[in-house]
């Protein structure tokens, strides 16, 4: 079984608030635990409640956390700071993301908790703590890890785990490049089959995932004004995980500006479009504390 | 790690800036087999003595025992990224004439402005027309060629 708990579900900025109580307004985090395994993905300002959790479920126990890391943009590492278990010497933390573009994963790390930012520096985390920038591929225990880059002003990696049976996608932060490309070429040649191409990656990366959590930040109207920014409008989400198959799909990385009445419309379009894709796909929203087990 | 060098196609020398070299050597760094494929032949075509390899830690190898005039490097790649293939090369003395050209679906502002800043010469957007891709590449190779 897999189960998956999500901790913050909001894009971009924390957006707390009367108008965003159903939806949750802490930053990117999703737990998922299968058999003993518990890995985070992100650390957005909801890992610190997540982390206040862990510490009344095992008081004692030792705990190995697996962290992984989208890419280093605030609103996925801004919680770590606040993230007790990494503060308690019994506990072990491997944390995988990619390398920076000239910083290392580790210094990019260290520069957030630096004092001008943070009164306590990274060392200062009890926890014994392994940095991994993730080049390959890997298998911790019975599951597999892997990873995939998205297009998104960042290193900005997606994420699937396999247990032999059930398959979950992290894919947060990801702009399609026929969005981003068209705009760029004049070509009238087969070349401007390369962004499509590019996107058929991606659809073969989530090809048949039991769950997606995949972020969809901006209705199709509010994406002709903020594309190139680096994520997805709601079509290009569901196109993709209609095309690949996708079981059920997690609307995820809410924007700041909608509040929850506008995020109940997006779940709406989702459906319908997954109706006129011919799609099987159920949809959700994510939600602070809504949890989603795959039998 | 992909080694060989091509065959030359074309007999006439082609043309190219003022103390450009005649036989001038070019490494693709590419882990889109087809992609890189398709440059290499344009290379090739142009008189080129063209080297591929398919991720960052080869191109680093490779382009240290080929020495080549011309880097054409992608960003997002198994074992090494581009971005720190170019910060290397960049820190090399041995590249200080080596052009390197930035070929990516990446388009977005920070990820061109940081090439710049680790020291590429350039940064295309794929996909790209042959002739404009070649046509950067000569001016910046001519620029290396001739500083001082």
């Amino acid at each position: 079984m897999m189960k998956v708990r999500f901790w913050g579900t909001r894009g971009s900025i924390a957006t707390p608030g009367l108008s965003t109580m159903r939806y949750g307004g802490n930053t990117s985090c999703v737990e998922l635990r299968c058999g003993d395994h518990i890995f985070i993905f992100d650390a957005g300002t909801g890992i610190r409640d997540l982390g206040n959790h862990l510490l009344k479920e095992f008081p004692s126990q030792p705990l190995t956390l697996h962290v992984f890391i989208s890419h280093t943009h605030w609103d996925h590492i801004q919680g770590f700071p606040f993230f007790l278990p990494a503060y308690q010497p019994k506990n072990t933390l491997h944390l995988y993301g990619p390398p920076g573009r000239d910083k290392s994963f580790d210094k990019i790390l260290k520069i957030q908790m630096d004092s001008d930012y943070f009164p306590v520096e990274l060392g200062a985390m009890n926890a014994k703590l392994h940095v991994h920038e993730l080049r390959e591929d890997f298998t911790i225990g019975p599951l597999e890890v892997k990873h995939f880059y998205l297009n998104h002003p960042a290193l900005c990696l997606s994420y699937r785990v396999n247990d032999g049976k059930r398959s979950f996608v992290y894919a947060t932060d990801n702009e399609p490049y026929q969005g981003t490309l068209f705009r760029h070429t004049q070509l009238a040649t087969a070349a401007t089959d390369f962004p499509t191409y590019l996107d058929e990656k991606f659809v073969d990366f989530m090809s048949g995932a039991d769950l997606l959590v995949g972020e969809a930040q901006y209705t199709n109207e509010e994406y002709e004004e903020k594309r190139g920014w680096g994520h997805s409008p709601l079509e290009s989400l569901v196109r993709f995980a209609v095309q690949a198959n996708v079981k059920n799909l997690a609307l995820f990385h809410h924007d700041p500006l909608h509040d929850d009445d506008f995020v109940d419309g997006m779940i709406r379009d989702a459906k319908n479009l997954i109706t006129h894709f011919k799609g099987t796909t159920e949809c959700v929203g994510a939600k602070e504390g809504l949890e989603i087990v795959i039998p | 790690m992909i080694r060989y060098q091509s065959r030359r196609l074309s007999r006439e020398p082609p043309f190219f800036g003022t103390g450009i070299d005649l036989n001038p050597k070019v490494l693709i760094v590419d882990d889109e087999d087809f992609f890189r494929r398709i440059v290499a032949m344009g290379f090739e075509r142009e008189g080129f003595t063209v080297c591929q390899a398919d991720n960052g830690e080869d191109a680093v190898k490779m382009a240290g025992t080929e020495l080549p005039n011309l880097i054409l490097l992608d960003l997002v790649m198994p074992k090494l990224l581009g971005f720190e293939v170019c910060q290397m090369l960049r820190n090399d003395k041995r590249f200080a004439k080596t052009a390197i050209i930035i070929m990516s679906a990446k388009s977005y502002k920070p990820d061109i402005d940081k090439a710049a800043e680790l020291g590429a010469d350039d940064y295309v957007v794929k996909p790209f027309e042959f002739h404009d891709l070649l046509k950067t590449a000569r001016h910046h190779m001519d620029k290396r060629t001739n500083a001082s």
